[in-house]
């Protein structure tokens, strides 16, 4: 599933969106991501897909943000509290991380023609090398954009 | 283009009427609580005789109690008598620390008519240590006690701010999240809050303190003019039922 999902909104979603956008609209939403887990188990899944489907649906509500337009928005994911779990969710949590960002370099013309500037804040410390990379690689690339913001936050300990 | 302009007609005139309809039935609910509150605070005046028996009653039977309560006073202008109240209810439930924030600062410049409030209202068994006083620092004091202290938006954001050019004037190689907490703290001094509450129907944190809310628990129990014990105790009763997984 891509990051700039292609307009798959209904008419009538889209009249309502129009109508909403008559009235104030937020500048910057911020959004915690939680419950992956107790969503796999809600509707049977493994614990991997339920975080795949965390992320399918932070791009669709990124794209409602983007269509609604929202400015800024701040989405908090990992929290340096996810590093104590077992090293087998860690590593699909970090697997799927790298796929996404592969993704996310695949779809540079969507970003670049939407504005979009991607900011990372956090500790990055303790992920591994070659997930900074990709990092650095979407924030360079993004760095003079200037339409839409994109914060993606590596929350800090409690 | 005169097709968009007809589209942006239907729009904004949907919008108006969807828009008034949701303000005139968000009045008839508002009117509606208020009426509601109204009367269970009728019928709980003849059940309460003495409000300080009845929430150190009652409040035994929570399992759960925070340390540090704050209350956000938002766009409200404070009510001495309540916030008063507030205090002496705080101390019968066992909560240590008190703090209330009133970003408009009224409340810190008139911090004397609270202590004169706080003064009148609670019962003997109760100390009462103001931060910043003489008291401070007393020891050997048995019986019941709570320190209270008052906050404006000097000490929230901009405390941060004022931080951050003093670590950059300071020249500091050094800067970590245990340094800056150690900073912060010097100046907020009581520990973290738990618990909030909050007045206003939105929430809104109005520039409070950002580093110490991290993990704190914030309810609405309503205008606090007026505020009666069983308000102030449900609310208790709802922290006490959540549960924080902090990250886990």
């Amino acid at each position: 599933m891509s990051w700039i999902v292609d307009n798959s909104l209904t008419w009538f979603q889209k009249f309502c969106i129009n109508v909403l956008k008559c009235g104030p609209i937020p500048r910057h939403v911020a959004f915690i991501m939680d419950g992956n887990r107790r969503f796999a188990k809600k509707i049977h899944l493994k614990r991997k897909d339920g975080h795949t489907r965390g992320f399918d649906k932070l791009a669709e509500t990124l794209q409602w943000c983007l269509v609604l337009g929202i400015k800024e928005v701040t989405v908090y994911a990992f929290s340096i509290e996810n590093f104590k779990r077992s090293s087998d969710e860690v590593d699909t949590l970090m697997d799927l991380a790298r796929e996404k960002y592969k993704r996310l370099m695949e779809e540079k013309d969507k970003l670049m023609a939407e504005g979009v500037c991607i900011r990372v804040i956090g500790n990055l410390e303790l992920l591994p090398e070659d997930i900074r990379k990709l990092i650095a690689e979407a924030i360079i690339m993004t760095k003079d954009n200037n339409k839409v913001f994109f914060e993606y936050c590596i929350r800090l300990h409690f | 283009m005169s097709k968009m302009f007809l589209q942006t007609i239907i729009y904004e005139i949907t919008y108006t009427i969807l828009s008034n309809l949701f303000i005139f039935f968000e009045s008839l609910f508002n009117l509606w609580v208020y009426l509601k509150r109204k009367f269970v605070d009728f019928c709980h005046a003849y059940a309460i005789s003495n409000d300080y028996e009845y929430v150190l009653r009652h409040s035994q039977k929570l399992n759960k109690l925070p340390t540090h309560l704050t209350v956000l006073l938002g766009t409200e202008n404070p009510s001495y008598q309540d916030l008063a109240n507030l205090v002496v209810w705080s101390c019968a439930a066992g909560i240590p620390f008190i703090s209330f924030y009133d970003h408009k600062g009224i409340l810190k410049k008139t911090e004397t008519k609270l202590q004169e409030a706080v003064k009148k209202k609670k019962p003997d068994c109760c100390h009462v240590i103001w931060h910043d006083s003489e008291n401070s620092y007393k020891n050997g004091i048995t019986g019941r006690k709570i320190r209270i202290r008052t906050l404006s938006i000097t000490d929230g954001q901009k405390s941060v701010a004022d931080l951050t050019k003093q670590l950059c004037s300071y020249n500091e190689n050094k800067i970590d999240q245990h340094h800056i907490d150690s900073l912060l703290k010097d100046n907020y001094v009581f520990p973290d809050p738990d618990l909030g509450f909050y007045c206003d129907k939105t929430f809104s944190l109005y520039g409070y303190p950002p580093w110490q809310i991290r993990t704190t628990e914030f309810l609405c129990f309503g205008t606090h003019h007026g505020v009666r014990s069983h308000t102030f105790l449900n609310t208790l009763h709802r922290y006490s039922k959540t549960e924080q997984r902090l990250g886990k």
